[in-house]
């Protein structure tokens, strides 16, 4: 019952993916592991989205990656074991994209570095216009349309006209 | 519709925004508006654009923060402006394919520094053991 709904959650809490570091599948796998009794007594009264919603908020407010994968086995696994199998079981489940295969759409060229949290798209535009997109891959999701707080948003630096002060 | 599928349906719908900044420069990048976005991987929503110059640049990061003006609360301005400001946009390709590449390669990256970082870590702790 509750694989179904968390198949459907998955999509609905991907801010809480982005905040938690972690995978949708990783994710899933520890919503359901997290889920307790009071959840599933408030499923009965709300729905299971919502209970999976709760225990993951409380998930990963209150512990970790690490803290979930290593309690269980913990006198048995050290942390570079568990940390391997996080690790393959990543690698072999996570299949980017069409839309990534594809590559960005033309003309616009991406422009990344490993390791790098920054993403930046770049392309030109008429004789004398340059155009360029930037974001933080490390950013949580924030609730798309509410009253939201005046947006501040971090200033981008000038690649080619930095004025520097020893210059 | 029972009460359960109503309240899932109510929760999926709530889409999580990623922001996002789009500067346009011309006159080897002696002006430039800075577009401060937003999407849910299908739209894309402005918040705020402001105007800068090669001569405000020039001043001190600090200096210039405190003092340019941030552009006016987007909200309030004319509908028709806003309007022509997301025209402006998607006539230079920051449209809902765009957007939803954007939010992909959100995810892509997250998953591919994620994997990085557990890599690292095991590394380190390897080492220590």
């Amino acid at each position: 019952m509750f694989r179904s709904a968390l198949r459907r959650a998955r999509t609905a809490l991907q801010p809480l993916v982005t905040g938690a570091r972690a995978s949708a599948p990783h994710v899933e796998r520890r919503a359901l592991s997290t889920l307790c009794a009071s959840d599933l007594a408030a499923a009965g009264r709300v729905s299971p989205v919502a209970a999976v919603r709760t225990a993951l908020r409380r998930d990963i407010h209150h512990s970790s990656l690490l803290h979930d994968v290593a309690s269980t086995d913990s006198s048995e696994k050290g942390l570079y074991q568990v940390l391997g199998e996080e690790l393959e079981h990543e690698r072999s489940t996570y299949v980017p994209s069409e839309i990534i295969a594809a590559g960005p759409p033309a003309p616009f060229e991406l422009i990344e570095s490993d390791g790098d949290c920054e993403i930046t798209l770049v392309r030109t535009y008429g004789d004398d216009e340059e155009i360029s997109i930037t974001f933080n891959a490390a950013e949580v999701r924030a609730p798309f349309r509410t009253t939201h707080p005046p947006f501040h948003p971090p200033r981008t630096r000038r690649r080619s006209h930095h004025h520097h002060p020893n210059n | 519709m029972t009460t359960e599928d109503s309240s899932v349906e109510i929760e999926d719908d709530e889409e999580a925004a990623l922001h996002f900044i789009v500067n346009v420069s011309k006159g080897d990048g002696g002006e430039m508006l800075e577009f401060s976005c937003a999407t849910d991987g299908e739209t894309v929503e402005v918040r705020n654009v402001r105007y800068e110059s090669l001569s405000d640049a020039e001043e001190d990061d600090a200096d210039l923060l405190a003092a340019t003006y941030p552009g006016p609360n987007y909200d309030e301005l004319d509908e028709t402006v806003q309007e022509e400001f997301h025209r402006y946009l998607e006539a230079r390709g920051v449209d809902h394919v765009l957007a939803n590449y954007v939010a992909e390669l959100h995810v892509h990256k997250e998953q591919t520094l994620y994997v990085d970082w557990i890599s690292k870590v095991q590394g380190f702790v390897g080492a220590k053991e």
